[in-house]
């Protein structure tokens, strides 16, 4: 009752001109860098926070909303014209989106991507709603133990289940931790990390950081020509007529179900919810050899799925202050910019901008469709815009973008060393997501850890007191275990541990 | 150079920094060095397995030689450069007017050869970022020589 009450009192926020026009632009801005191979929501978000400094909070979180919502969508774009996934969200979206291009039916397969894109949207930002109040509140259960296991198993999972090799994936994590200790200790005053540099003082601001890591090396990739496509006359063909659109409400309720679980799971992603609805969508049909040769569920499925991961993952973010993956961060940062400290509190001290920001996630998702459908033809010119000159402007944007936050250079700087950092740790495939979510997460661990040991006097054993805590630490133990989980089980059955039906199939 | 030299070297290369790191954070006092000295140790001790890793890798992923030609290099170079001029233009003459000649410049150099859409794009974004910057958020950007040169 308390939910409906507060999304009541924050529905009105959304009518104010300011929020509309925000939402709009985020949303129709979301939908060309979706569009744009190499270029993803996490960049989008993390080039225009430093642009939302001086609006109103949630004026700058309809924005985000709109962008976050808007790119799952553009990926599909290239996917099904170019058969070039715009995001990696949208690689299962190729498999029969652009057999249907190829078919001559390119714009019944947009209108089934923006369609399903949108419910799935909608689906999760209801979810979102409905599902992350009452978990805020047990959240409020947790005590500084808990909150200390609950962030490192949160670094945890991410830094070991995201990258191929977990050493790489722990030593970004490592290294977000330096970074997000940079500066004067809040409890005990001491210089840490600062190197006598004045300006590390205050700490790395996280903006900084996130744009570095995210905005900076695709910026290099385009430059250098890695994401170069060939778009030349692409043809939509024909208005779709006689396509039965109900025969795909059984794809959006089960691939919608699929995208809200995975965005659940920490470490995983549109990509992996994509994947596995097109799978399972695959298993329920009827007629499977139709699969991959341009199936309309074949497209539903992995648009949908995609898209209803994207508020989900939200929901540990803004109940817990945990983020699943690397987008969930950025987002987490703008709520920080904007004063907005994640956790159960968000709820009851800010509730009209939480509730309004939740709710614009829902309204955006119906904008999606509106500005999809409408400017669909502009879209497929986002293709053909040169990459020579969007990286050099996407630089210029970044370098302004972060001197606006506090009008210093040694923070550009430092954004661009964070940039060729970024460029580096993919060359070498060390994931950047564990990086920003130990900046994030580092502290919170930090300082409830210090609290535990003040409280208990220096005993450790306070740390696994709880039974929340006794259950984040085996979740910790296990999420370590994971990565050697396959090994040890060819090693019992002396066969090969990934050789799934699905895999063999595929 | 191929994957398995370069991954060896960039794991010693990080090691070293986290090696260095990790003396510094031993130096702080009480619970101030706990988390410090835990991130940096842990970091050098994935370094380590890493290194192991990379000397662990098959002859068909380790011993081929990267897929990086002169060109890339040459452009990653050029890249490089530009971001450094652009920086020293930024705080020199202005962050519009180094706009104004970087993005062209850089996009020319990159081989876009279209003179038209190079100077109505650029021209269009800086006016786009004046107008957001300078005129809607007000940012205290550095003095600009253009606008110097025009009198404003």
């Amino acid at each position: 009752m308390e939910v409906l009450l507060n999304i009541v009192n924050a529905a009105p926020g959304l009518l104010d001109p300011a929020v509309i026009i925000a939402m709009i632009a985020g949303t129709a801005i979301g939908i060309a860098v979706g569009a744009l191979p190499g270029l993803s929501a996490t960049m989008g978000i993390a080039v225009l926070i430093p642009l939302t400094f001086s609006m109103e909070p949630l004026v700058a979180l309809g924005m985000i909303a709109g962008i976050y919502n808007g790119s799952m969508y553009g990926g599909s774009i290239p996917a099904i014209l170019l058969r070039i996934p715009g995001t990696p969200a949208g690689i299962a979206t190729v498999f029969d989106g652009h057999e249907m291009a190829k078919q001559g039916k390119a714009r019944l397969a947009l209108d089934i991507s923006l369609a399903s894109s949108s419910l799935g949207s909608a689906v999760s930002a209801i979810a979102l709603l409905l599902v992350a109040p009452p978990l805020a509140m047990i959240a409020l259960k947790f005590g500084p133990a808990d909150y200390f296991w609950l962030a490192v198993f949160g670094m945890t999972t991410i830094a070991v289940l995201l990258a191929g090799n977990p050493a790489k994936g722990i030593l970004s994590a490592c290294f977000g931790l330096v970074v997000g200790i940079v500066g004067i200790d809040g409890i005990s005053g001491a210089e840490r990390f600062t190197f006598g540099t004045l300006e590390l003082i205050s700490g790395v601001h996280i903006i900084v950081l996130l744009t570095g890591l995210y905005a900076i090396p695709p910026a290099i990739d385009l430059l250098m020509g890695r994401n170069a496509i060939e778009a030349g006359e692409i043809e939509l063909g024909d208005k779709s007529k006689g396509f039965k659109w109900s025969s795909l409400i059984p794809t959006w309720i089960r691939s919608s179900v699929i995208g809200l679980v995975i965005g659940l799971i920490p470490a995983l992603g549109g990509n992996v919810a994509a994947l596995m609805a097109w799978n399972e969508e695959r298993r329920y049909s009827k007629n499977k050899k139709n699969w991959g040769k341009g199936e309309p569920a074949g497209l539903a499925a992995p648009e949908c799925a995609n898209n209803a991961d994207t508020a989900a993952t939200l929901i540990p973010a803004l109940t817990l202050g945990i983020p699943g993956n690397a987008v969930a961060a950025v987002i987490l940062g703008a709520l920080l910019v904007h004063g907005l400290q994640p956790g159960p509190e968000l709820f009851r001290a800010n509730a009209e901008v939480t509730y309004g920001f939740m709710l614009t996630m829902l309204v955006t998702s119906g904008l999606m469709f509106v500005i999809g459908k409408l400017g669909a033809k502009a879209y497929v010119n986002v293709l053909r815009v040169p990459r020579q000159l969007l990286g050099p402007m996407i630089l210029a944007l970044t370098v302004v973008g972060v001197y606006a936050i506090h009008n210093s250079i040694f923070e550009v700087v430092l954004m661009l060393c964070f940039g060729l950092v970024g460029f580096a740790m993919e060359r070498l495939a060390i994931p950047t997501a564990p990086a920003v979510l130990a900046v994030i997460l580092g502290p919170i661990a930090e300082e409830n850890l210090r609290r535990s040991l003040l409280i208990s006097g220096d005993n450790l054993w306070y740390l696994v007191e709880s039974p929340i805590s006794i259950v984040l630490a085996l979740l910790v133990l296990l999420a370590l275990a994971a990565p050697w989980m396959p090994k040890l089980k060819v090693r019992a059955t002396g066969g090969d541990a990934d050789g799934s039906e699905n895999d063999k199939e595929r | 150079m191929t994957r398995r030299i370069l991954e060896i070297v960039a794991a010693v290369s990080v090691a070293i920094v986290f090696a260095v790191l990790f003396f510094e954070a031993l130096s702080y006092r009480g619970r101030s060095s706990y988390v410090p000295s835990a991130a940096t140790g842990l970091g050098f001790v994935m370094c380590l397995f890493w290194m192991i890793s990379a000397l662990r890798l098959s002859p068909e992923d380790g011993a081929v030689p990267l897929p990086v030609t002169r060109a890339d290099l040459r452009r990653f170079g050029l890249i490089i450069l530009a971001g450094l001029l652009y920086l020293l233009g930024f705080a020199w003459i202005g962050f519009f007017t180094s706009t104004l000649i970087v993005v062209p410049v850089l996009a020319a150099a990159l081989g876009y050869r279209n003179w038209k859409v190079l100077i109505v794009t650029t021209l269009g974004f800086v006016i786009v970022l004046y107008g957001v910057f300078r005129l809607l958020l007000s940012v205290p950007l550095p003095p600009e020589a253009i606008l110097a040169l025009m009198g404003v």
